[in-house]
């Protein structure tokens, strides 16, 4: 009897919390409905006027949102590919082999996580290799910039794969590349769909990098577009609003999807880290 | 056994990942300290005159850098105290089988994944002094002396900061530390419930010591991202009220703004070697304190 | 291992070194370009808009903040359509990421066609203008444009001997700062508008015991609390202490204007004169607390009205403006804000932009643009306007004379963080005396780092 009654004490709790948490985000909700007089208040209020259609279809319209979707789209989706791809592989080589150049590269993992990125010097570079204002520039500098917590995350997890998987395989008869690929790569599923959160979550809603090197309003991703209602002096903040749930959306789809894995993905992968 | 480590783990596989990491990150940032040293403003870079340590010195010479210091100080270790022991006390919850867990955990987890625009935006909301949610909940309950300048009060706003920053981020604590009590075998438990040890002792001896690594991580993790902390103050307070709450990184995006590169890039630097150094100092004091456990 | 280490960022220092000269190299060759074209100018004709228009259909790309292009913008760009003009408008944003990015576009030499950008600072942002655009004196459009009027505020300095030269056409309003007020509030009070500055002390205490906001402040935006100083320091003679400044012979905590106008910032928070919240108000706050009549006074400028205009529609009528007294005579001015530039950047289409900015300051074009967007129109002549009941309080009181411009265009270098001191003024972290100590320092700071041969 004492311990239902904990249980539900706790429950009650939990969801008082979950609240705390709820609350903020229904903030933004409400006021993207209300014009833009009653949005400058940003209060909790129903709003008196509702504005559901005009302000999103202004957002979809001034905010071209239809073609920001589509470059983060792509921008994110290659840009996460690619680092499942590239730290996979590389933490594999890294926590497997166990040299002093491996050592090495994982401390210079963990100063790549502390360094802050050189905006100029970068664009510089870029620049030279004609590479500005593109995409494939954006997606590789995604990548390289996340390289270093990706490949900690997939370290980790390897540290709870057991060696004896590779023995066994090894003297079934793989060979190189086919030992990651054909054996390792298929246990990877939660771990993977960690890093596709993390990574698709973290380039969803960047705008540092991509407002400096896309510098064409028809490049620009979805994060981008709030600017477009935000003024110098003062800002349109129903659309300001509308546009943030707008680019929200995708990621919570992405979020509830993925979700499930999550957990698991990091329960091999943090213990032993 | 080396022949097949060297064949099994190529470190042709590492190359293309490596390669785009160096290039495109590692050398430039790392080249860009070099302009520490030199007084480079807008894109003058072949005008740009070595003055050797003339910026570090402008740097402490700043009005409020002290401020920006004590600032990033407060709000790395309040995130970090809270994130962990916040986070560590929500995954205990989760842990427990309730009904309403995976209800829990979605919503828990759910502010990582919201812009910090969002975030920042909603939150100046809730803390305004007399329109603001936070307040107006605290009147309602009969706690009026309790309302607060929340994001004006110099003495406050960093703390205000902090408190949106945890509610932001301990989702990525709580999920790390769930793992790893989902990983902690029951008979450990059990065991220790025969031998008469009761909640706390058993979270003591068992619980903790097995999550030290998880621990860890979230403390690094936390450090490094308080340290490094920028977004949030931007877009909650802008270093306001006046410069109450600047931080370092701040600092360097206010010499960036005025094309101050030079000096710019020597806060970034200087930060850079803190964090580095910190985090090194951490790590052995922690790694002296895991053998003796 | 070491030997290793220390090798490889030799090399890659050596890549981003060659890449680095390589950049300048290309620089170079890229500026030698653009001023043989500087010699072909158009014919100057003053009427006939014929020659404004090109034969064939042009395409110009135009650049420019994304708030900068409302209705106004819409009604000339499908006019210009009709004349042959096909505009392509990319917007950045409206914030300093914004203004580097155009920066960073004209440093890398990708150029639009047509720059909106903020007149007066192309110097201290990319460098001479003449390297970048085509000046504009001896333009058709300059018949109907007082050159001395705008001095300073519509020119662009040339060089570090302080030439001066204009650059920009002008695109939009321009702007004054004035004591917006609340006429309902006033009527019902039975006030009238404050001569002296003990009358509007008078004012604010009568607003206050009828229990609504004297003045509003919105301290969260720190850049609106600069418009109550400025209506002091902007009154007439800084020219001669701002000369001085800008050489290093004089101190900003000489400005006694500046001073007063600070002080009185201050003053009429200690007289409890504004909302209590202020630091958590914004400029949004501001504009319905003035327009619903929460609030009696804002010192702003008029361009708040066209977000009146859009917002609170129906208080449009209620808002008039008045000159802040704070010697009680006819030295209390209202500070005149040069509206924005339309630039034209050298590159191979500045002939066609150069038609279509002859085109656009016509007078015709003039009036439809003025007719369906707000604001005071630079050139002489312009008949239809926009115009609410505070600006048009505001343009016959400039009209009388009782304008003179803005006092941060006598100065050449950076003033940024005022709004932030006045932040910490209020909140009583800094005195007044300390404020313009720190605008000493930033100024001398920047001077420095801008290689001005006084500040070294």
């Amino acid at each position: 009897m004492n311990l239902k009654l904990k249980k539900w004490w706790l429950e009650i709790m939990g969801v008082c919390l979950s609240g705390l948490v709820v609350l903020p985000s229904i903030i933004v909700l409400i006021n993207s409905f209300k014009t833009e007089g009653e949005a400058s208040d940003m209060s909790i209020a129903w709003p008196k006027d509702w504005n559901f259609v005009d302000n999103y279809s202004e957002v979809f319209r001034i905010g071209r949102i239809s073609t920001a979707f589509w470059n983060s789209i792509l921008i994110t989706g290659s840009s996460v590919i690619l680092l499942i791809v590239l730290c996979s592989t590389s933490a594999f080589v890294i926590q497997r082999r166990n040299s002093k150049f491996t050592k090495l590269l994982q401390v210079l993992l963990l100063g790549g996580m502390i360094l802050p990125l050189s905006i100029i010097i970068t664009y510089i570079l870029l620049y030279n290799l004609h590479l500005t204002g593109s995409f494939l520039a954006v997606i590789l500098l995604y990548v390289a910039t996340m390289y270093p917590v990706i490949a900690f995350l997939y370290i980790g997890f390897y540290n709870g794969v057991s060696r004896e998987i590779d023995e066994a395989a090894i003297i079934d008869g793989t060979k190189g590349y086919g030992l990651f690929f054909r054996v390792i790569f298929p246990l990877l599923k939660p771990i993977n769909a960690t890093a596709l959160v993390l990574g698709f979550v973290t380039v969803w809603n960047d705008f540092g990098l991509a407002l400096y090197f896309l510098n064409q309003a028809s490049k620009y991703t979805l994060g981008l577009t709030v600017f477009f209602f935000a003024g110098e002096k003062s800002s349109q903040w129903n659309l300001i609003f509308a546009d943030l749930i707008v680019v929200s959306i995708p990621v919570i789809i992405v979020y509830i999807f993925a979700q499930r894995f999550i957990v698991s993905g990091l329960t091999a992968g943090a213990v032993k880290s | 056994m080396n022949k097949l480590m060297r064949k099994n783990y190529t470190y042709g596989m590492l190359v293309p990942g490596l390669l785009l990491f160096l290039v495109l990150f590692i050398t430039p940032s790392m080249g860009a300290f070099y302009y520490a040293f030199t007084d480079l403003t807008d894109f003058n870079f072949f005008s740009a005159k070595y003055v050797g340590w003339e910026n570090f010195k402008t740097l402490f010479d700043t009005d409020g850098s002290m401020l920006a210091l004590k600032n990033t100080i407060i709000f790395t270790v309040v995130t970090t105290v809270f994130k962990i022991t916040i986070g560590l006390g929500l995954a205990v919850l989760l842990n427990m089988k309730l009904r309403t867990t995976l209800y829990l955990r979605t919503v828990f987890f759910f502010p990582v994944i919201l812009s910090t625009v969002a975030v920042a935006l909603a939150f100046s909301a809730i803390y305004h002094p007399t329109t603001g949610l936070l307040n107006q909940f605290l009147r309602l309950l009969g706690l009026d002396f309790l309302a607060q300048n929340w994001i004006t009060d110099r003495g406050l706003v960093m703390y205000s900061i902090s408190a949106v920053e945890v509610w932001k981020w301990t989702g990525i604590g709580m999920v790390l530390f769930l793992a790893g009590l989902q990983s902690i075998p029951q008979d450990a438990y059990e065991s220790a419930t025969i031998d008469g040890a009761n909640a706390w002792q058993q979270f003591r001896s068992i619980t903790l010591p097995l999550l030290l690594p998880s621990i860890k991580s979230v403390f690094f993790l936390s450090m490094i991202g308080g340290l490094k902390v920028f977004d949030i103050v931007i877009a909650l307070t802008n270093g306001g009220p006046g410069k109450a709450s600047t931080t370092l990184n701040y600092m360097v995006y206010e010499d960036f703004s005025k094309h101050f590169y030079g000096e710019g890039t020597a806060a970034s630097l200087l930060l850079f070697l803190l964090i580095l150094v910190t985090v090194a100092i951490l790590n052995l004091f922690i790694s002296r304190k895991e053998v003796e456990l | 291992m070491r030997g290793l280490l220390s090798k490889r960022v030799g090399l890659m220092s050596a890549i981003v070194a060659m890449m680095l000269i390589l950049a300048a190299c290309g620089g170079n060759n890229n500026a030698a370009s653009p001023s043989t074209s500087d010699s072909a100018k158009p014919t100057a004709s003053s009427t006939a808009s014929a020659s404004n228009q090109p034969a064939e259909r042009v395409k110009l790309k135009v650049l420019g903040h994304a708030s900068w292009f409302k209705s106004g913008w819409d009604a000339v760009a499908k006019d210009a359509a009709a004349h042959g003009f096909d505009l392509e408008v990319e917007k950045v944003p409206d914030t300093d990421a914004g203004n580097d990015l155009i920066k960073t576009r004209f440093a890398t030499k990708d150029t639009p066609d047509i720059l909106l950008f903020f007149p007066g600072s192309i110097f201290s942002n990319m460098g001479p203008p003449a390297d970048y655009f085509v000046k504009q004196e001896d333009q058709p459009w300059m018949d109907n444009f007082d050159k001395s009027a705008w001095v300073r505020a519509l020119d662009e300095k040339e060089n570090v001997n302080g030439d001066r030269g204009f650059y920009a056409a002008p695109y939009w309003g321009s702007n004054v700062s004035a004591v917006l007020y609340n006429k309902k509030v006033f009527e019902s009070l039975n006030l009238q508008i404050p001569k002296t500055y003990a009358d509007f002390l008078a004012v604010c205490e009568a607003i206050k015991k009828a229990g609504k906001i004297p003045v509003y402040y919105s301290g969260k935006d720190s850049w609106t609390l600069q418009l109550l100083p400025f209506d002091a320091a902007s009154k007439k003679g800084y020219g001669e202490l701002a000369d001085k400044i800008n050489k290093n012979q004089a101190k900003f905590t000489q400005y006694d204007n500046m001073k007063k106008g600070i002080e009185t910032l201050v003053d009429l928070k200690n007289k409890g004169f504004i909302n209590k919240t202020f630091l958590s108000d914004t400029y949004d706050n501001a504009e319905k607390a003035l327009a619903t009549g929460e609030a009696g006074m804002y010192h702003m400028g008029t361009w708040m009205m066209s977000d009146i205009v859009t917002k609170f529609q129906d208080n449009v009528n209620d808002i008039g403006a008045f000159i802040m007294p704070f010697d009680g005579d006819d030295t209390d001015i209202l500070p005149v804000f040069a509206p924005y530039g339309m630039f034209v950047p050298k590159g191979k289409n500045q002939d066609a932009a150069q038609k279509f900015v002859n085109y656009f300051e016509s007078i015709e074009t003039q009036n439809l643009y003025f007719e369906n967007e707000g604001g005071i129109p630079a050139l002489n002549g312009v008949t239809k306007t926009k115009l609410t009941p505070a600006e048009l309080d505001a343009k016959t009181l400039v009209d009388a004379g009782r304008k003179f411009a803005n006092w941060q265009y006598g100065f050449d270098y950076d003033l940024s963080n005022f709004g932030v001191y006045l932040q910490d003024a209020l909140v009583g972290n800094k005195t007044p005396d300390q404020v313009l100590a720190a605008m000493d320092k930033d100024f001398a700071k920047d001077a420095k780092t801008k290689k001005d041969p006084n500040f070294q």
